[in-house]
């Protein structure tokens, strides 16, 4: 019996560990272990005002931190039957596009590429693809200034509050964000090539089965209140959450989600497959040219995925900035007072890893439960099947060889694009 | 600067958000000079590349200590380190998941989430790593503020100590020349919580929540009056200042007693 293990697998966000166990030269055993620090989120949130929930949910990611407030707010505005004006909700998204930009950025350029073109980080591949690495900074320096413009910061800020916003940033800011969309989005067409052009190796392929939240209208987009499954399925959001099904597994400090007692897939990649012929110009053309029937089984992709997203960002930016020049000024600064605040629901956005849900319970203005299921904790079931594949086809290919065990197994995990500290900080209170 | 003069590095982050640690990778304007003005030892999130044996002139740690396993972990950067920096609010202070810290109730809060047994880590009550070893100097902030960071990491390369502003984030607020939120009525923690984030927060009309940690040195009898005036019940403040004051709590709440 051989044991090969990988502690703390860099390049990703969190603590895990990939653990290979081998018999008479076959696959026995393999793990992904995860093993964050518990932080119980769930339990910091009871007895806490909505506008305290905000304050917290946001912490426990600084990656997604906007999905999760973004979640938050919309289970919270159901809960309080709060309606915004469409300039609100354009300004929350500008945001959330500001997320997708500075998330799909840092893993793109800086934890995944890396891997591809055989570098250990981003700055050593700076040497020999110094303007790849210059785009990905500006993709990067750009989302996170969105975020900090409309926000407040750049991580945790604390703006974006239920029914508005403390306050609005000026016209001119606006039309700034436009210009440099503008300017950005020839880069990002020319980072999806280079992207696109990359050599994505089979082994892990495997058929998987994706979920994504329907965007309401008929566009591409990252929130609704409806899921969308590959195999043909659609329930609203309060239907899905109650059908994913947990397990406890011993060796991870995460659960992981089955639907239908079958491991999913949730992301970029998910999202491009299920919802790709929605889209329209530049990331339109791009989705024809990359598109394959390899996507379905192969998570690889979900760097071209999200590719293709930062390039849909950038051209959302634009047309939102267009249209919130027209009707920004007419907002006024939120202060929101409410007598009651009672009841139940499940608020849910894209976050750029994936669906995000956010349950919370109310009784006489405090949270008396949450729950939250995150995109990372949803995927864990689908990358061990992956790894398990891609071992099995290596030993077929070529024997039991560690190094390439290892470079393709963590190839996968970081494709997946895992945020280990989210996952782990949140599991189901029975 | 050359190579052997350089001062060795490393980057470390146990239970949070991992948000301080990025904060610094999300200043593309400065990550290659910060990154070069160095011998980065490791930084996990960023590079593959990493030397667990080095000695190091400084660890940067942010996180606080959730699980057994990184009491020992922490123990032994401590010790290869000449300089141990708490980085962010968790490390310093015990961040928001030191919330209850103060009711002893630990296990009875984890079963209620987790009802399985845990085989892979020993979950302890959330605490700073003061608690723990000797930390030389604090960087507080949920996140850092990366101005506050430059400036002592530009320091520290010139072997000269931490510097953090001396006075409460009311000060910034001030020079934002913003009105002050608690003679609205509203509960803000900007008297009691320390500079450093420009006062981001009021700047916005919104309450400051105090997630750069207590400034030590406060005018008790005067906010108390302020309050008073205002009418902003006292226990509203109590429960955000648990929010992230974490450890801290106790003592701050013991000084207000006895000035009340």
């Amino acid at each position: 019996m051989k044991k090969i293990k990988v502690d703390l697998v860099s390049r990703i966000e969190g603590h895990g560990n990939i653990y290979i166990e081998l018999s008479n030269n076959k696959l026995k055993n393999i793990r992904f272990e995860v093993f964050e620090g518990p932080r119980l989120f769930e339990t910091l949130v009871l007895e806490k005002t909505p506008e305290e929930v905000l304050n917290i949910v946001c912490r426990i990611c600084a990656i997604c931190n906007v999905s999760h407030r973004y979640s938050a707010i919309r289970a919270l505005e159901k809960i309080g039957n709060i309606k915004v004006p469409k300039e609100i909700t354009l300004l929350r998204d500008l945001a959330h596009y500001g997320e997708m930009l500075e998330s799909h950025s840092l893993h793109l350029f800086f934890l995944s590429l890396p891997d591809f073109l055989g570098f250990p980080d981003a700055v050593s591949m700076a040497e020999k693809f110094p303007e790849l690495v210059q785009i990905g900074l500006k993709i990067k320096k750009f989302g996170n200034s969105l975020m900090e413009k409309i926000l407040g910061r750049i991580m945790h800020g604390e703006n974006m509050i239920i029914g508005g916003f403390g306050r609005y940033l000026t016209l001119e800011e606006l039309s700034n964000i436009k210009k440099e969309a503008e300017k950005l989005l020839p880069e990002a067409i020319k980072a999806w090539e280079i992207t696109h052009d990359l050599h994505y190796t089979t082994f892990g392929e495997e058929s998987m089965l994706f979920v994504c939240l329907k965007p309401p209208t008929d566009e591409y987009g990252f929130w609704g209140d409806e899921v969308l499954i590959s195999n043909g399925e659609e329930y609203p959001v309060e239907k899905f959450y109650s059908f994913i099904e947990e397990k406890i597994l011993p060796y991870s400090s995460a659960k992981h989600s089955y639907y239908q007692n079958r491991p999913y897939m949730v992301g970029a990649l998910a999202r491009m497959s299920l919802l790709g012929e929605r889209l329209h110009n530049a990331s339109a053309e791009a989705f024809k040219k990359s598109y394959s029937l390899s996507w379905i089984r192969n998570p690889l992709y979900n760097n071209l995925a999200q590719a293709i997203e930062i390039i849909f960002s950038l051209e959302k930016v634009i047309s939102t900035t267009e249209e919130l020049l027209k009707g920004l000024s007419s907002l006024k600064e939120t202060s929101l007072t409410y007598q009651k605040f009672n009841g139940k629901a499940v608020g849910s956005v894209e976050a750029p890893r994936g669906t995000l849900f956010h349950y919370y319970e109310f009784k006489n203005k405090k949270c008396v439960k949450a729950n939250l299921i995150i995109p990372t904790a949803q995927n864990y079931a689908s990358i061990e099947q992956h790894l398990k594949t891609c071992v099995c086809n290596i030993i077929k290919k070529f024997g039991t060889k560690e190094e390439e065990m290892i470079k393709e197994a963590e190839k996968i995990i970081r494709a997946y694009d895992p945020c280990i500290s989210c996952s782990c900080h949140i599991v189901k209170t029975s | 600067m050359d190579k052997e003069k350089k001062l060795k590095i490393g980057f470390y982050e146990f239970s949070g958000c991992a948000g301080d640690l990025l904060t610094i990778i999300h200043n593309e304007d400065y990550l290659l000079k910060v990154w070069n003005s160095a011998e980065i030892i490791s930084f996990r999130l960023a590079t593959s590349k990493r030397d667990e044996k080095a000695n190091l002139d400084i660890a940067f740690v942010e996180g606080s200590i959730t699980a057994e396993e990184q009491i020992e972990e922490l123990r032994k950067i401590r010790e290869k380190s000449r300089i141990l920096i708490a980085l962010g609010t968790c490390a310093s202070f015990g961040g928001l998941q030191s919330m209850y810290s103060h009711l002893g109730d630990f296990s009875s809060r984890f079963n209620s989430i987790y009802p399985h047994k845990f085989t892979i880590l020993k979950p302890i009550e959330s605490k700073p790593l003061e608690s723990y070893v000797k930390v030389d100097y604090f960087i507080p902030g949920c996140p850092i503020d990366f101005k506050l960071f430059l400036f002592n990491f530009t320091r520290l390369l010139r072997n000269l100590p931490v510097e953090l502003p001396s006075y409460p984030v009311c000060i910034e607020c001030k020079w934002q020349e913003n009105n002050c939120l608690l003679l609205k009525k509203i509960p803000c923690l900007g008297p009691l919580t320390r500079a450093g984030c420009q006062a981001r927060c009021p700047t916005h009309n919104l309450p400051c929540v105090g997630c750069f940690g207590p400034y030590e040195d406060l005018n008790l009898p005067s906010w108390l009056k302020t309050l008073q005036e205002n009418n902003i019940p006292f226990k509203e403040l109590e429960k955000k200042i648990r929010m992230f004051f974490g450890v801290k709590v106790k003592e701050i709440l013991s000084k207000l007693k006895n000035k009340k």
